[in-house]
């Protein structure tokens, strides 16, 4: 609604007459601007679509932008099932068990905690944010060796759980819970309810869980993403192939085809350009379908600083 | 009498399993990890050899000044390019607006492996759309493309496609919350276009632009993934320590050498930490968090 | 408000931790299925089950010895050919004493594996019988043998041989050039007379075996495992550059990587007229690649240099199989390269030259009714593939020779620097990393 009054605003500021030419050709101009930006975002993820309906030598002699024919298509996901008998279906099934596992699990434990956090003063709290900050920030490299070992304590290395518990801690939904609750909640409203005689807990099931359903759908996003793009944790965590995620499969898939380098050296595998590019779009899909979803989210949400990389 | 006790306790037992995670995949890691950067690799005490060996090796600073030069290009483009789209978006809205607001905001779907796998295909003239303009450029090759300085320029336009759009969003929805009573005030005094986005609006987004800043700095420090896809078809273009992240996994991969490893990225960690204070400092992002954006 | 609550929160908090942490290992045990099959066992246990990983392409292979071996309890595993990726899964299960392959598919960072802090690989000796090692390519026996003691057993050698467009050799009328001298002036006639035809590529590290392993260079010259000779002014070395600079000028030696689209191009345009390249390069290069067509390629020995009667090659990769330390059932895990590496029936079909003789000859059976080629090229490959320079040795800094070589020689040569000032940066770099590795460098 005030995205309209907005714009009708500034669009009906009153023009004089002679700003009214270059006025209406800045317009135009605007036009090209972001169609020809639209266009350039968009085509990369075009041709990501139409590729694997291409042979091989079809797709580098540069007939990209084009449908080729069902026909490849199906040839390229033959071809690429014959690597490893499926296993990039495996894998498929994989990526999505850990994401939402690490989705469930860090939902459960970020809800309570950013409303704690917004909601009471307690001893500890500039700590635990402060740590949480620190956590969200560290590089990768730091941490293979310590995680690594801790899972080998914990006896989980090579199970979904070196994966799935490491992904489903997600500070950075801590902080966006949080700010969210602080903006969005009065602490006053949550004293009410104590007054009617309503338990702590009570307190959050009926205010805090509602109240924060975006905050909570956009951490679920992003902790969804996050997780779905792990490629150094199963890489140190994991010894079974069976057990990879996408990332990780889609990297020993390429590296070990002449998909992209022929220099791989000599292998009879039928992995070319359009069976990469599928096996890519199998790796993008189901998160390009998480984010048609969030759209509305991000769109309602409009939670500053909610983006990250 | 046992209602306040209550309310004292409530706080740490809502946040006990994520303290529990914080502790377990965080803390303990976080320190596990100065204590590795003083061992060797056959876990004795090192002392400070991995530090001064990490300062001293001939790679790093090359791999500082090809990460600063990145984000010299990236920050400023990122800067100009979601200011610019943003404003644009919201002064047309309309149908184009959504539109276009989408399609940039799409790519951000496509990172990791995936992202620089495409991006290789992007970068091939004979197989990428975008031949035309390569050839047009003088590009016969992806080698020509990222010879000299051509390596920032792409891993800018590959970040900015990624991360852009969602950063549009943010900011288009940080326009929709100006106060209309306040451009209606400008507008009655007589407040150009210009005037209007130059005084009210771009003011009115800093926050959400120094938040896009700092993330995005944060993340371009690490940047770790694009290159090393690139390198895997264009071995003598990218060199597989050319970022300093890349640096610190050669370390950690191919030297054995975990101490190393973490010494620098602890390094690192300290730039981040740095700049996080300062903002934090500056803005008291604690107290008021993203107030301005979520109205 | 008084401090006791607190006491009493915090220690409930503690408790509800406990507790949850508890919850967390139990739900988690049920997921811990199959890990931890290659822990460290004081003694041989002959069924236990072995861990292999390999890349995708040498998977098959494993396979077949599951097919003929029905009673071998094996673990297979497929790895991301990637550089560093057996060394920091090795150095990890170090760390944690659990989690090592009992049996791995890899190159030249054989040496790394075997060395500290790797620690690694078993010798073999006692293990493969003294007359099957007899039975592999010289050079294979040498790039595996690290202090006398045998680490591994190559499974395929990647000898150059020089190749041409016989066709196109014919129609321009020119003779295949039987030294460097006449290939170099045979490169300023086709610079001369057909301007855009190559007869060669140096932007890519497999160029660096091509010339400067094949003219002995000692870049990997290791003397022993603590001694290593680097020296870029060595004449092996210099001859090479002086070589290949006039032909580099004239173009008629590409500046390019021999994979870029770039040159790619040159093969579908038929204008590569020679290309001193791997043994595998026919069919996987020429054949699908170039697109050469068939009926006209051909190899011929390597050239020669000045004072040499033979034609010595160079090896562009080549991969080994090894056997792990701390394997449960070493003989079982021996057994096992032994076999992929020596059954005539496996090896005849790989796509690769095989380093064991005996399967070699089986596999040029085939070759040599290929209609692919001009000519039945296996006499040159079984010629070659004993005559690869032996001053050239797997050591612990592989990875920078490759690596270094693109970054350095490789990127310099594109951005037409002199090949006699980047070769001396080249052995800095090299230099650097052997002593990182722990070499006394001699020059």
């Amino acid at each position: 609604m005030t995205a309209l009054h907005a714009s009708t605003a500034t669009t009906a500021a009153p023009d004089t007459g002679s700003g009214r030419l270059p006025r209406r050709a800045g317009s135009v101009v605007g036009a090209v601007v972001m169609l020809v930006s639209a266009a350039a975002f968009v085509i990369p993820l075009l041709w990501l679509l139409l590729a694997p309906t291409h042979t091989r030598d079809r797709l580098t002699s540069g007939s990209s932008l084009t449908f080729g024919s069902f026909a490849d298509l199906g040839r390229s996901w033959s071809n690429l099932m014959t690597f490893g008998d499926g296993l990039v279906l495996k894998w498929l099934a994989n990526s999505l068990g850990y994401s939402m596992g690490a989705v469930v699990l860090s939902l459960l434990m970020v809800a309570p905690a950013g409303y704690a956090l917004a909601m009471y003063d307690f001893p500890g709290r500039r700590l635990v944010l402060n740590a949480t900050l620190v956590t969200m920030i560290i590089p990768q490299a730091a941490l293979i060796l310590p995680l690594y070992l801790e899972m080998v304590k914990l006896q989980l290395i090579d199970s979904i759980w070196s994966v799935v518990l490491p992904s489903a801690f997600f500070p950075f939904g801590v902080y966006l819970t949080y700010l969210y609750y602080n903006d969005n909640l009065p602490r006053s409203l949550v004293e009410a309810a104590r007054l009617d005689g309503a338990s702590e807990w009570r307190a959050f099931l009926s205010l805090g869980l509602p109240l924060g359903r975006q905050a909570l759908g956009l951490t679920g996003f992003f902790c969804f993403v996050q997780a779905w793009n792990q490629y150094f944790l199963p890489f140190v965590m994991l010894s079974d192939d069976g057990r990879y995620n996408l990332q990780l499969g889609l990297q020993t898939l390429i590296s070990s085809t002449g998909a992209v380098n022929p220099s791989y050296g000599a292998t009879t595998l039928p992995i070319h350009q359009p069976e990469a590019a599928l096996a890519a779009l199998i790796t993008v899909g189901p998160i390009l379908v998480i984010f048609l979803v969030a759209q509305r989210y991000l769109r309602a949400g409009q939670i500053g600083g909610a983006v990250k990389g | 009498m046992t209602q306040p006790r209550k309310r004292h306790a409530a706080p740490y037992l809502f946040l006990a399993p994520y303290l529990i995670f914080l502790a377990v995949f965080g803390v303990a890691p976080a320190v596990y990890a100065v204590w590795v950067s003083f061992e060797t690799p056959e876990a004795a005490f090192a002392g400070l050899a991995n530090w001064t060996a990490v300062l001293a090796d001939a790679r790093l600073l090359p791999s500082v000044r090809n990460v600063g030069t990145y984000l010299g290009l990236w920050l400023p483009t990122m800067l100009v390019l979601v200011t610019g789209l943003s404003l644009l978006a919201h002064q047309r809205g309309g149908r184009l607006s959504a539109a276009s607001r989408f399609a940039w905001y799409l790519p951000g779907a496509v990172t990791g492996a995936a992202a620089a796998l495409l991006w290789l295909f992007m970068l091939s003239p004979g197989i990428s759309p975008f031949s035309p303009l390569l050839r047009l450029a003088g590009v016969s090759s992806g080698t020509d493309l990222l010879s000299g300085q051509g390596l920032p320029v792409v891993l800018t336009v590959m970040a900015t496609t990624v991360t852009a759009g969602g950063w549009i969003v943010v900011v288009y929805a940080a326009l929709n919350t100006v106060p209309p009573e306040i451009l209606e005030a400008a507008r009655v005094d007589g407040a150009t276009a210009w005037q209007v986005t130059r005084y009210i609006k771009l003011r009115h987004i800093r926050p959400q632009l120094s938040l896009m800043l700092i993330s995005s700095f944060a993340y371009g420090t690490q940047i770790f993934v694009e290159p090393q896809v690139l390198r895997s078809a264009f071995t003598s273009q990218v060199s597989e320590t050319w970022s300093v992240n890349q640096l610190a996994y050669f370390f950690a991969t191919q030297r054995g050498n975990f101490g190393m490893a973490a010494s620098l990225s602890l390094m690192l960690l300290g730039v981040g930490l740095l700049v996080a204070a300062i903002v934090i400092a500056k803005t008291d992002l604690y107290a008021t968090g993203a107030r301005k954006g979520a109205r | 408000m008084s401090s006791r609550p607190r006491v009493r929160a915090v220690s409930t908090a503690t408790t509800t931790a406990g507790t949850a942490l508890a919850a967390a290992l139990a739900l988690a045990a049920c997921g811990t299925g199959g890990g931890g099959t290659a822990a460290a066992r004081p003694s041989a246990d002959p069924n236990a089950k072995i861990v292999v990983w390999a890349d995708a392409t040498r998977v098959p292979m494993v396979q077949e010895y599951q097919k003929a071996h029905p009673a071998a309890k094996i673990d297979l595993v497929t790895i991301p050919n990637e550089s560093g990726y057996i060394e920091t899964k090795v150095q990890l299960a170090n760390r944690s004493g659990r989690g090592w392959p009992d049996v791995v598919f890899t190159g030249e960072n054989i040496a790394t594996l075997q060395a500290k802090p790797y620690d690694w690989a078993a010798p073999l000796d006692g293990k493969v019988k003294q007359d099957v090692v007899g039975q592999f390519a010289k050079s294979s026996v040498s790039n595996c043998t690290i202090e006398g003691h045998l680490y591994c057993l190559q499974n395929d050698i990647a000898q150059t041989v020089l190749w041409y467009d016989k066709g196109l050799m014919k129609q321009f009328g020119y003779a295949v050039p039987k030294t460097w001298k006449e290939y170099q002036e045979l490169g300023a006639k086709v610079a001369a007379d057909h301007p855009g035809y190559v007869v060669g590529a140096l932007g890519a590290h497999g160029m660096l075996f091509t010339y400067y392993q094949s003219s002995g260079c000692p870049m990997t010259d290791a003397q022993s495992s603590t001694t290593v000779r680097i020296n870029a002014t060595a004449v092996e070395c210099t001859r090479v550059n002086d070589l290949l600079q006039p032909m580099l000028d004239n173009g008629s030696v590409s500046r390019l990587d021999e994979f870029d689209p770039a040159f790619v191009a040159l093969g579908t345009k038929r204008k590569i007229l020679m290309l001193p390249f791997a043994s595998w390069a026919g069919d996987f290069a020429f054949k699908p690649t170039y697109k050469t067509p068939a009926g006209q390629l051909a190899a011929a020995p390597m050239p020669t240099w000045e004072g040499e009667s033979t034609g010595y090659s160079g090896a562009v990769g080549g991969g080994v199989w090894a056997v792990g330390k701390h394997a449960a059932n070493p003989q079982g895990a021996v057994d096992l390269i032994t076999w992929l590496t020596t059954d005539v029936g496996l090896q005849s079909k790989q796509p690769t030259y095989p380093a064991f003789r005996p399967a070699a000859k089986a596999w040029m059976a085939g070759k040599a009714n290929d209609p692919y080629y001009a000519e039945d090229p296996s006499p040159v490959f079984e010629a070659q593939a004993d005559l690869i320079r032996e001053n050239w040795k797997y050591t612990r800094y592989a990875a920078t020779v490759i690596n270094g070589y693109n970054e350095t020689v490789a990127k310099g040569i594109q951005d037409k620097q002199p090949l006699a000032g980047l070769l001396p940066k080249y052995a800095e770099q090299l230099t650097q990393a052997a002593k990182d590795a722990g070499y006394t460098v001699v020059q």
